[in-house]
């Protein structure tokens, strides 16, 4: 289950954090708070909400190498890196490694909200996103094999009668599945159906995958 | 030289021969043109160097001396064959001689004894040739061929080592004669020393006793102790010509071949003698080129290394001051959220919040303003030798006497490839390093330090490493940071400025424990620069 959106704070400097906290949660965004870069890693679930905010320079995994271990982990939160000014070599780096946006110190206010809207409205939007393939998996998992196979021949193209000789049933049975498959699905046209099945085929190569 | 001249530089050129030919026909041998001063040879040669394509001119000029001056003395296929004998040995010589740097401004002992042998060598060829010719022709008794031989090879030697390095330095006289003018006691000395010579050999000294004669070593001498390459030939030809009138005008001295060859002596000590003088003149003016520019190149790097603690010191200082202000700016930005949520006393507070919070930000921009104005310069990126810098670093450390008495080791892998990065930058980095041994090292009498390099893969690693006592361990995990030192008088900036230089070259500096004992220290440099 995914956790509430907020703010992933990181800095070694404790009033930085003590002030960015403070300020955050007066415009009523939640934040957590760390002081390096490992104690995040350690405290930030798997499937985490919102957006991080981290120091680049750190003592101890900065906040590159911050970034590569949690896409590692497969948590796309987007990262904002907060860089020392005139930093251009590292701010490249930061941008090159996938970071979402940075900001540099001392951090303007303005800059500072824009950029965390943007941040947490991607996250929202990819949320959502992940959100409706894994409803769509879960129907496609309530479908009977006969239903899979129908979605399956119908998203290759096949029409009912064809679909009939390849399983050898009646077309009149394969109306039936079809009728039940959809509705299971929620599809209203046949193009909803196509998508379905490519999800299907997403699915199960990726359990190929795993499998091999 | 031209590789071809005008054709008005070789009609020029005829004349000249004809011309010097007929001044120096004194003492022949039966009316042969066998003559013991030739200085047509030395301007024939110095024709033949000077224009590449000049051998027809050459024969042209031989035939028509031969012709306007002795008047057909002998068949026409005689002639010929001596003529074309004559000028193909002088061609040959030519072809070596152009490869002799033979510019008075550069002269070389080496240069003077290859261009001796070549002229010794030319003038017995032909000498030995032309009395062949006569010989077998009938022309001359053998009896007289031997000292036939001698009297053309040291007239025409004698022609050469005067004349040829003179003309063939054409270009210079203008420069020479205002030279001269420039230092006209040198002048006057040279002169007034030649005509005295000249008094005491043919007026003083009884003119049959040769003794005398080495009063003339004296003005050459002194040209050739001036350095002046050019003055001592124009020295020579004065005392040639004057030779050559006093011998006709008083017949009773002594033959004039005798007195040719104690020319000859005259000319070769004289030439050497200023080839040796203006040689060392010339390199004691390169040693002092050398040293200057070493030291412009120690002063640049001093001023490199200034340059990379003031910045190293500007960002620190930024850096550090910084990181307050912004947790300043947070709060009171936070501050003017809380008072804008509460009933205030004073309408004011909110704003005066906000005015130090602007406040707080522009000591921010100052300070970004400060680092950028004491970033020093980017990198300049161009391929270096590996080898060739460090022992230029080595050298330098060692006589600005920054090693003290500790020896130093340079170990450098063969095949170490170039390296595209800034040599200013490294420059520092490793004249650093290697002073932080020598503090480490003062006071040892076994004093030992270690410049090693190698490449591995992409990178090339230069380490500086010592048998000091080593890097404190309470230091070792902040040892790159600013203002960390253990020297009382050290700002703790070399290490930290060190780093970032390695840093803007693409590089990275790092701290190891030595094989020596004391501290070895590792700056790692990409072989092809990241930076385009």
């Amino acid at each position: 289950m995914s956790e509430l959106p907020k703010v992933h704070l990181i800095d070694d400097d404790a009033a930085i954090r003590d002030a960015l906290v403070l300020l955050l949660s007066l415009r009523g965004i939640p934040v957590a708070a760390y002081e390096t870069a490992e104690s995040a890693l350690q405290n930030i679930g798997d499937d985490p909400r919102g957006c991080v905010i981290t120091d680049l320079r750190m003592p101890g995994m900065n906040g590159l190498e911050f970034m590569r271990q949690l896409v590692d982990r497969g948590a796309r939160l987007p990262v904002i890196m907060l860089t020392a000014h005139g930093d251009v070599a590292t701010t490249r780096a930061a941008l090159r490694g996938g970071a979402f946006d940075f900001l540099e110190k001392p951090i303007d206010e303005d800059i500072l909200f824009d950029v965390l809207k943007h941040a947490l409205a991607e996250d929202e939007q990819r949320h959502r996103a992940q959100r409706e393939t894994e409803q769509k998996r879960e129907r496609i998992s309530s479908l009977t094999q006969r239903e899979l196979q129908v979605l399956g021949l119908l998203g290759r193209g096949q029409q009912n009668r064809e679909i009939a000789v390849t399983l050898s049933i009646s077309p009149r049975t394969v109306e039936v599945y079809k009728a039940r498959m959809m509705a299971k699905l929620g599809c209203q046209t046949i193009a909803d159906v196509v998508k379905m099945s490519m999800l299907l085929e997403n699915m199960s190569s990726n359990d190929a995958a795993k499998t091999s | 030289m031209p590789a071809n001249p005008s054709i008005l530089f070789s009609i020029g050129y005829v004349l000249l021969h004809v011309l010097m030919d007929a001044g120096s026909y004194v003492q022949p041998v039966l009316k042969i043109g066998i003559t013991p001063w030739n200085p047509q040879t030395g301007l024939l040669l110095a024709f033949l160097c000077l224009h590449r394509k000049g051998f027809a001119w050459a024969l042209v000029a031989q035939i028509a001396a031969e012709l306007l001056v002795r008047g057909m003395p002998a068949s026409l296929w005689i002639l010929l064959l001596q003529t074309i004998a004559v000028a193909g040995v002088y061609q040959l010589s030519a072809i070596l001689i152009q490869r002799l740097d033979m510019s008075v401004g550069r002269p070389t002992s080496a240069t003077l004894i290859r261009f001796g042998l070549i002229a010794a060598f030319s003038a017995l060829a032909v000498s030995v040739i032309v009395v062949a010719i006569y010989t077998v022709s009938g022309s001359l008794p053998v009896a007289q061929a031997p000292s036939a031989i001698g009297k053309i090879w040291v007239g025409d030697l004698n022609g050469i080592l005067m004349l040829t390095p003179l003309l063939l330095n054409y270009r210079y006289f203008p420069q020479g004669l205002r030279a001269a003018i420039a230092a006209p006691y040198k002048l006057l000395g040279v002169v007034a020393s030649l005509l005295l010579a000249f008094v005491i050999v043919f007026v003083v000294g009884n003119p049959d006793d040769l003794r005398f004669f080495y009063v003339l070593f004296v003005p050459a001498i002194v040209a050739a102790l001036a350095g002046e390459v050019m003055g001592v030939l124009l020295v020579a030809v004065a005392i040639q010509i004057g030779l050559v009138f006093g011998v006709q005008q008083l017949p009773e001295v002594a033959p004039l071949v005798d007195l040719q060859y104690l020319m000859l002596t005259l000319v070769s000590t004289a030439l050497a003698l200023g080839v040796v003088v203006a040689e060392r003149s010339n390199t004691a003016a390169v040693a002092l080129r050398r040293e200057i520019q070493l030291r412009d190149r120690e002063a640049s790097l001093a001023r490199a290394s200034r340059a990379a603690t003031a910045g190293e010191l500007a960002s620190v200082i930024a850096h550090e001051l910084n990181q307050p202000m912004t947790a300043l700016v947070g709060y009171l930005r936070s501050m003017e959220i809380m008072l804008d949520k509460v009933v205030q006393s004073d309408p004011r507070l909110s704003p005066t919040a906000r005015k130090a919070a602007d406040e707080a930000l522009r000591v921010s921009d100052t300070l970004r303003r400060l680092r950028n104005f004491y970033a020093g310069r980017d990198p300049q990126i161009e391929p270096l030798e590996v080898d060739a810098l460090l022992r230029n670093i080595v050298d330098m450390m060692q006589r600005r006497g920054r090693i003290g008495s500790a020896t130093v080791e340079v170990d450098l892998d063969a095949g170490i490839p170039q390296i595209e990065t800034d040599a200013v930058f490294v420059s520092v980095i490793i004249a650093n390093l290697m002073s932080n041994a020598a503090d480490a090292l003062m006071g040892r009498t076994d004093g030992r330090m270690r410049v090693v390099a190698k490449s591995r893969g992409d990178v090339v690693e230069i380490a500086v490493e010592d048998n000091g006592s080593g890097v404190p361990e309470r230091l070792l995990p902040e040892l790159f940071k600013a203002f960390v030192t253990t020297k009382t008088e050290g700002m703790g900036m070399g290490l930290a400025a060190s780093k970032s230089l390695a840093q803007a070259l693409g590089g990275d500096l790092h701290h190891e424990r030595s094989s020596l004992g004391g501290a070895r220290f590792v700056l790692l440099l990409p072989i092809q620069s990241t930076e385009k």
